[in-house]
């Protein structure tokens, strides 16, 4: 096991070694540059600016000092702001996104599997069918449409919840329509998938067995059929978590929260490139750091599965 | 007795060729995939819903003679008239023709890039499962390094690489998009290729381009297919977000994308019924795709034949 991480961690970090310099290499590439504003700067200006930035150094020099400032993790000023550093920024947003995720997460998990569970043993019927349209109305709607929507519902017509900038607890329920706007994708994902995997589970001999055995209907779905189900659902987290990522994006922009995407979004808005790498690379690092976990997840959720026999074959 | 046994028993009439007749009529994959689809009701409904609205996109903007970019200004934010039959936007433009017209360019987006992601993914995925070895590892490592920078944020960092318009959206979305595609080809190839009508067609001098165009490919064109059919919806809900970060199709180009977004701002000042129109049709779009992509999963799934 501990060879099989070793080997692992290793490839997670050449792994963000390739993204940090495709990255570099397609920021390099577009034309122009950061300071390019409506009005030209002078020549001396301009010159001293590059020098602050050691843009004016030769391309390898710029990638060595650039893969520098990634391993020591510091991102150095903005190009915008000169008196803001990337590292505040990040240090400021990270927090709240990752709130805002993990929030989200936890929604869709528990709605997403209970939703999954009852459809699938109302199969069928009105509860099947209930769930299903809830699912189908999950992955139609855009998440903009979505924030929009709850936000005419809840804050300007029955004015029982707000929004804004949110802290941990502090103006927790401002966190609230955000986290149901942002989890109403991946809650979709999750019931659709946890339908069909329990469907092909409850059909099975075990289940009639454990039935037969006269163990309680709880107990039958929690311990034996749903544990045997929720495999896919682990493989799919990936997958999810790059989507709450992308919905964090644009959720952040509908309810004015001062996150990590938020400021993405502003920097490519004003091609603050500095900015838009070090964003690249901290979702980068937090999807294969989960990627990570969760092949490491799959052993204690199937005993049945052999990472360090799967690593040779895959 | 013996006379007996005779009215009694008659010699039964064999026909040889009668026990090779084929009672049940013989089916095609695709004969059988269409009888399963059509009692999928939900999957007809999605086909109903996406042949009005590829109908409406292909004629809308020919039987209402409005321009799509011009700015009335003496009807701004008005309700559905005679003159405008869904009413105007915040800068007077007719929103019947737009909204069809943008239609026409989130379809086109979301149907090329699929189309793009079928051709690479295929050939990726094909490659790498048939070679194996080396060429797979390093085609699959390519693909999951790729996929390991968010894919909006790839497809963002192409669009300001590329600037803005449908072509470098389109190319933005293919630049990631093949991967899944890839996973899924490579995956049925290794499974079909140790099939022994594969070893056959080897064994006959087949090259490695013939087994594969007409053998491997084909074979998997089932979950091929199904995927597509999701690709399609997923690059509509892109380019939805694309446009509503701002960098979406330049004005005065319409996308749903573009009129779904310039709507929800436009609610912030109390303008309601712009969102009605593109709201619905991206959101019945992605319904339809959806429901259809499933059914023909399950339509093309042998093992749930019946």
């Amino acid at each position: 096991m501990a060879k099989y991480l070793m080997k692992r961690i290793l490839y997670a970090i050449f792994t963000l070694w390739i993204v940090v310099t495709i990255t570099f290499v397609m920021m390099m590439g577009v034309p122009g540059n950061p300071f390019a504003g409506e009005k030209a700067l002078p020549q001396a200006v301009l010159d001293n600016l590059m020098a602050f930035y050691k843009l004016d150094q030769p391309l390898i020099m710029q990638y060595f000092n650039y893969l520098l400032r990634v391993v020591t993790l510091d991102f150095g000023p903005s190009m915008r702001s000169q008196s803001t550093d990337i590292n505040t920024y990040i240090a400021n947003g990270l927090p709240v996104s990752m709130q805002l995720g993990l929030q989200a997460l936890l929604v869709a998990l528990v709605l997403g599997v209970l939703l999954g569970v009852i459809a699938s043993l109302n199969h069928n019927k009105v509860g099947d069918y209930l769930a299903t349209v809830i699912a189908i109305v999950g992955v139609s709607v855009p998440s903009f449409v979505m924030g929009r929507f709850l936000i005419i519902v809840f804050v300007t017509n029955f004015k029982v919840l707000s929004f804004g900038a949110f802290h941990g607890f502090e103006n927790w329920s401002y966190s609230i329509l955000p986290s149901i706007a942002l989890a109403a994708l991946p809650l979709a994902t999750i019931a659709r998938l946890t339908r069909s995997s329990m469907l092909e589970v409850i059909n099975q001999e075990y289940i009639k067995t454990a039935r037969a055995k006269g163990l309680k209907q709880s107990a039958i779905i929690i311990k034996h059929a749903l544990r045997n189900a929720i495999l896919p659902i682990v493989s799919a987290l990936g997958t999810i978590t790059t989507n709450l990522v992308t919905g964090s994006f644009v959720v952040e922009r509908i309810f004015g929260i001062p996150g990590l995407g938020e400021a993405f979004i502003k920097s490519v808005e004003s091609r603050d490139y500095a900015m838009i790498i070090a964003s690249t690379v901290v979702y980068s690092f937090i999807l294969i750091v989960i990627t990570l976990v969760i092949d490491i997840s799959y052993t204690f959720i199937d005993p049945r599965i052999n990472l360090v026999g799967g690593a040779k074959n895959g | 007795m013996d006379e007996n046994k005779k009215i009694m028993f008659e010699p039964a009439n064999i026909n040889p060729d009668e026990m090779e007749l084929i009672k049940r009529p013989s089916l095609s994959y695709w004969k059988d995939a269409w009888i399963r689809i059509r009692k999928n009701k939900l999957a007809m409904v999605g086909l109903v819903i996406l042949t009005v609205i590829l109908f409406m996109a292909i004629i809308g903007p020919i039987i209402n003679t409005n321009s799509y970019s011009k700015q009335n200004y003496d009807h701004m934010q008005e309700l559905p008239s005679r003159l405008f039959w869904f009413g105007t936007d915040e800068g007077g433009r007719d929103i019947f023709v737009r909204l069809w017209r943008g239609t026409r360019v989130s379809l086109f987006i979301g149907i090329i890039s699929a189309l793009l992601d079928l051709v690479i993914g295929v050939l990726i995925g094909g490659i790498a499962g048939y070679k194996g070895g080396a060429v797979d590892d390093i085609l699959m490592r390519f693909g999951e390094i790729l996929y390991s920078i968010p894919y909006m944020l790839t497809v963002i960092i192409f669009m300001i690489y590329l600037g803005p318009g449908v072509n470098s959206m389109i190319a933005a979305l293919a630049v990631t998009g093949w991967v899944p595609m890839s996973r899924i080809v490579r995956g049925e190839v290794l499974k079909i290729k140790e099939l022994e009508f594969v070893q056959a067609a080897k064994s006959f001098g087949a090259d490695t381009k013939w087994i594969l165009l007409k053998h491997l490919i084909p074979n998997a064109m089932g979950p091929i297919i199904v995927n597509v059919t999701l690709t399609v919806p997923r690059a509509i809900f892109s380019e939805a977000t694309l446009s509503f970060l701002g960098l979406g199709v330049p004005a005065p180009q319409p996308s749903l994308g573009v009129m779904t977004s310039d709507a929800v701002q436009a609610v912030v000042v109390g303008t309601y019924y712009e969102l009605l129109f593109p709201a619905t049709v991206i959101c019945l779009l992605m319904f339809s795709f959806n429901v259809l992509g499933d059914g023909l999963r399950d339509a093309l799934d042998p093992k749930l034949r019946k």
